[in-house]
């Protein structure tokens, strides 16, 4: 579809019978530093869609977590059920390279609101969003945060959980280096048995990690290849320090993911590894089944020497 | 009118490509060279006194800024003093990178090519707006139904696109549905819902630069014709 009739096609849509807007659930404002239940709030650290994350301590074990707290839409059943789902996947979890869950609940506020809330490991550092960013992070730190990264979503697709959501924002970095997956907001079983949320979503970002399938909405094609197009993605912008699908809207960037092929990154960066060229290139295939088929073949072929 | 300079800022990175696409259809001028002048322009009119002797009663901001523009590149082509700026504007070098820069159309006239330019970066803030708005909301499946209505085309299992090539048809409720296994109600509901906030959203990015409600208004008309 060209840029014309795409312009055209959303003037006519605007043009159509106006609906009302649909109300929607009231808001809860984030909590003002207190206490939510036994957990003393320190600092807020990250503000997403639906939820507020804090730095706090809990005060029953005498330990610092990251307390997530359901705020925006906290009255839709919805998105409480989401962030429920969020932590019954992220309770049953346990892995090196992957935020640990040690207690979900719900607590009433001072005005007689009910919060809901997950406490997760707090990982003192740095997102890999923030990393990329610096150009005097080297390719080879960045390649063993990823490779930490390949081994979680292949502990996670062993389980039969396709995360959804990988980008490096949900990828946090310790002190140490270590990558650490987090945010299971969207993460679903693979199996065709779990309940629907599809459309809930909390962080507010934009669609340069999403692969063709998401893009196109055909949320029965998703599945653990639908991560290996994340990692492909992040792996890309490790090795050419620039994302393989750029635009200045969400539409550009999803014509581009749907019909344009990534350049190679050997023609944006000076010495590339062309076996991990090579790899990143099939992950970034439009056809999911070119792709590695889960985590775990990627994160060979990443070590591969 | 814009007021601060935060909004200013904001508005340069939104509207960079009318100013772009002016300059490559007015003076016939190369990629970089263009980028290189809307750069140039844009110091100009942050660093000098522009902004601040912008009234209300000088009228719509977009032919404002075109008439500017107009002014600066008459200045540049006497004085030929026209250099990238020592110090550009990074937000804008960031955003002409990642940018598809396609040529204007061959012989659509200059400030034609600005308008249209304009309308539709207004439609991609306004497309962004709703993607952001429905994250928030926790609705990206009205987004996949609104991006599949208006911005994809949807592929059958026959490699049908029915809003694709040049003869294109709009995909029917029945198309979407069919695609995102909704029913025809829901896509309709998920529509109305989408049209109903993509024109607040649009009404609101245009309140960011017009001066009075009727200059809203007048933007609107131009847009979508009511």
């Amino acid at each position: 579809m060209s840029d014309e009739q795409r312009y055209n096609r959303i003037q006519s849509f605007l043009v159509r019978a106006p609906g009302e807007p649909v109300p929607k659930a009231p808001d809860l404002p984030p909590p003002e530093l207190g206490t939510v239940g036994h957990y003393r709030l320190i600092r807020q650290v990250a503000r997403g869609g639906a939820a507020t994350v804090f730095e706090a301590q809990d005060t029953r074990h005498g330990r610092k977590v990251a307390l997530k707290v359901l705020t925006f839409g906290a009255g839709n059943p919805l998105h409480v059920a989401r962030l429920q789902r969020e932590a019954a996947i992220a309770s049953r979890l346990r892995h090196p390279n992957i935020v640990g869950v040690h207690d979900t609940g719900m607590v009433a506020n001072a005005e007689g609101q009910t919060v809901h809330y997950i406490a997760m490991d707090f990982v003192e550092g740095r997102s890999l969003a923030y990393l990329l960013k610096d150009p005097l992070v080297k390719t080879t730190t960045l390649l063993g945060i990823l490779n930490d990264v390949a081994d979680a979503v292949a502990y996670l697709h062993a389980r039969g959980i396709v995360h959804r959501d990988l980008k490096p924002g949900n990828v946090l970095v310790d002190a140490s280096g270590r990558g650490i997956v987090a945010d299971f907001g969207l993460a679903r079983s693979a199996d065709r048995g779990s309940p629907s949320l599809t459309g809930l979503h909390e962080v507010l970002g934009t669609p340069q990690y999403m692969a063709p399938e998401q893009v196109e909405g055909r949320t029965k094609d998703i599945g653990p290849w639908t991560d290996i197009w994340s990692l492909g993605v992040m792996l890309y912008q490790i090795l050419a320090r620039r994302l393989p699908f750029g635009g200045t809207s969400v539409a550009e960037i999803q014509t581009r993911i749907l019909t344009e092929p990534p350049p190679p990154p050997s023609s944006l960066a000076a010495a590339v590894n062309p076996r991990l060229e090579a790899l990143c290139l099939r992950a970034l295939s439009r056809d999911p089944s070119r792709r590695p088929p889960d985590a775990s073949v990627f994160a060979d072929d990443l070590r591969r020497p | 009118m814009p007021q601060t300079r935060g909004l200013l800022d904001q508005l340069v990175r939104r509207y960079w490509k009318p100013v772009y696409i002016y300059i490559r259809a007015a003076w016939r001028k190369p990629n970089e060279e263009a980028k290189d002048l809307t750069q140039a322009f844009f110091t100009h009119l942050l660093e000098g006194t522009f902004f601040s002797r912008l009234k209300p009663e000088k009228g719509n901001f977009r032919a404002y800024l075109k008439k500017a523009l107009r002014n600066f590149l008459i200045d540049a082509e006497r004085f030929d003093k026209v250099r990238r700026p020592e110090k550009p504007i990074v937000s804008l070098d960031i955003a002409m990178d990642q940018a598809d820069l396609a040529p204007p159309a061959p012989g659509e006239a200059p400030e034609a090519a600005y308008d249209r330019a304009w309308f539709r970066c207004l439609l991609d803030g306004a497309v962004d707006g709703l993607w952001q708005f429905l994250s928030l909301e926790g609705r990206l499946k009205y987004f996949e139904v609104f991006s599949l209505y208006c911005l994809h085309p949807i592929t059958s299992p026959d490699g049908f696109r029915p809003g694709s090539g040049e003869t294109a048809t709009q995909p029917t409720y029945r198309d979407v549905a069919q695609t995102l296994s909704l029913t025809e109600a829901e896509v309709r509901h998920y529509l109305e819902f989408c049209r109903a906030h993509l024109r607040r959203i649009l009404s609101e990015r245009i309140r960011e630069y017009a001066a009075t409600d009727d200059e809203v208004k007048e933007e609107l008309k131009q847009i979508i014709g009511e």
